[in-house]
């Protein structure tokens, strides 16, 4: 009986019908992924550079890459620090309160969009439950507004962001050596200190890690300002969807969609090498 | 010297207190979600929390609204073609990839890993453009082979991992007992994999049936997703038919965690999509 090729790989002579499986993903990915993207550059490139000078001082392109950056740059600190305390009861509660903390974490993770923004939409209006608490509890005299506005955007964004946030931060901590924690305790620290200057410390390439997620998050969202803001509060996907689908302009839009693509571009590399670090 | 003996009672000591600063946190994010039940319980026409009246008008409009079924049925298919579209090409790339050990495998992987790293944003314009000049734009078709490309990469990366535990003396030796690709296909990797092409196409059906952008590009007259009728309808007035279509579909997270949870226990369902993360 003749002995089969003994390296790694199966008969050699079935090496073609390697290239075989990866058909049905090429032919997807040529018309779903490929195809598209080659046409976006290519009619982001036909703006020209007249066209392209143009857009960078387009007061609505200007406006929302500012809001974008502003934005991203505040939920992330709001978010990351929610989802850090968070993270931590997951991590320091005992068996049963984890599983119901992760289970609820889940839950809200696996909620879509469209359910976070109708509950925001009815609860921060002016007339709204959460103003209606304000006021009862006299923190406020007048409603706050709130809805439709960048504060109900914020709030929206962040409420989505946070499930993601806790993960990165969650997987480092449960890495923790405890040893490390009990070596100072055991040499009298107490807790406040072994959390300032062994915990957090350990603790924070996860929270830069969670920090770009959440920016590469934001840079993409769309539902939340196209339902909680204003016109005057969107964000750059929302240009490119107004630009593509109501102004009919696809190579402006496609312009926009390059800065968005080279933005998170160098955010997701950023976010790998930091992924990388917490392994 | 004794050490102090301290140590194991502080531990728990500081369990309630880091649960106490959570909870603001814990809150936050729960609460918006859980509100939706109780508002979708209106009987009146205006949502308010709480509601005044209560009462199931809300959810007897919606089933009697067939636009509403109609968009339900629409993404039920749209999710099912997507699902058997990713599941295919993910997996049959994921088992290329491990048979052959070529050098652009990290090339390649990245590919097909990129719509994970892309804003949805720019895939749909692209989809949008190219799908209007070979006329698939607005069809079923089109936002399921769109939903496909978004899904692979999920598939792709539980099956890889399930082949990696794969012991491919298993195939040689199923190889060498002469066995033909399409047998060693059914008897070998089949089995090996079918948990991770379950779980994969779950989560696919999952992110197929609740995306918005790329279905929002890609609508159509006759093809309207229920996030896109959802989304159009929450910029225009929210009404308590809204809220219920909410209801439920928080309804079905739930009972998919719970389903979950009982079928494979805590430590798959829940900790597994935690850490993964």
């Amino acid at each position: 009986m003749r002995p089969v090729i003994s390296s790694n790989s199966p008969a050699a002579g079935s090496r073609w019908a390697a290239w075989a499986w990866l058909l049905p993903v090429a032919v997807l990915y040529a018309a779903g992924l490929i195809l598209p993207l080659a046409i976006t550059v290519q009619n982001a490139l036909e703006l020209g550079v007249a066209g392209w000078s143009e857009l960078l001082g387009n007061s609505l392109f200007v406006n929302a890459a500012w809001n974008t950056v502003a934005d991203s740059a505040q939920i992330t600190v709001i978010a990351v620090t929610l989802a850090y305390t968070i993270a931590a009861a997951i991590w320091r509660c005992g068996p049963v309160a984890r599983v119901c903390l992760t289970t609820l974490v889940v839950v809200a993770f696996l909620t879509t969009v469209l359910v976070k923004v109708v509950a925001f939409n009815a609860l921060l209006r002016d007339n709204g439950a959460v103003n209606a608490l304000l006021m009862a509890l006299h923190v406020v005299q007048e409603p706050i507004h709130m809805f439709p506005g960048r504060p109900a955007m914020v709030i929206g964004m962040v409420q989505f962001a946070v499930p993601f946030a806790i993960f990165p931060i969650l997987g480092v901590m449960l890495r923790l050596d405890k040893r490390v924690e009990q070596a100072a305790e055991s040499l009298g620290a107490s807790p406040w200190r072994v959390f300032l200057h062994v915990v957090l410390p350990l603790t924070l390439p996860g929270v830069v890690a969670s920090a770009l997620l959440v920016f590469v998050i934001c840079t993409g969202f769309y539902v939340i300002p196209a339902t909680l803001g204003t016109p005057r509060d969107q964000l750059l996907a929302n240009v490119v969807a107004l630009y593509a689908l109501q102004l009919i302009d696809f190579k402006v839009a496609s312009a926009v969609a390059m800065v968005l693509v080279a933005a998170t571009g160098v955010l997701t590399v950023l976010y790998q090498r930091a992924e990388r670090r917490i392994r | 010297m004794t050490l102090p003996t301290r140590t194991k009672r502080r531990r728990t000591t500081t369990g309630p207190l880091v649960l106490l600063l959570a909870l603001p946190g814990l809150l936050f994010l729960l609460l918006p979600i859980l509100a939706v039940v109780p508002m979708s319980f209106t009987a009146g026409q205006v949502v308010e929390f709480p509601p005044e009246e209560w009462g199931l008008a809300a959810y007897r409009a919606l089933f009697a609204d067939p636009r509403w079924g109609q968009a339900i049925v629409f993404s039920l298919k749209v999710s099912a073609v997507a699902v058997v579209l990713s599941v295919v090409a993910a997996g049959f790339a994921a088992i290329g990839l491990s048979r052959l050990h070529m050098r652009g495998e990290a090339l390649v992987t990245a590919v097909i890993l990129a719509p994970l790293a892309m804003p949805v944003v720019v895939l749909a314009l692209g989809t949008f453009q190219f799908f209007i000049q070979i006329q698939i734009n607005g069809t079923l078709a089109g936002i399921a082979l769109a939903h496909a490309v978004l899904g692979v990469p999920y598939v792709f990366l539980t099956v890889r991992a399930a082949l990696s535990k794969l012991d491919m003396a298993l195939v040689r030796s199923a190889m060498s007992l002469g066995a033909g690709t399409l047998d060693v296909l059914r008897w070998v990797y089949l089995p090996a994999i079918l948990p991770a092409l379950l779980s994969g196409a779950l989560l696919v059906f999952v992110v197929s049936f609740d995306e918005v952008v790329v279905s929002l590009f890609l609508s159509g007259p006759g093809a309207l997703t229920l996030p896109v009728k959802l989304l159009t309808e929450v910029q225009f007035n929210l009404s308590p038919t809204i809220m219920a279509v909410s209801a439920l579909l928080l309804a079905v997270v739930v009972f998919a965690v719970v389903l979950g949870i009982v079928m494979f226990g805590v430590r798959r369902t829940v900790y597994r999509i935690a850490i993964k993360e």
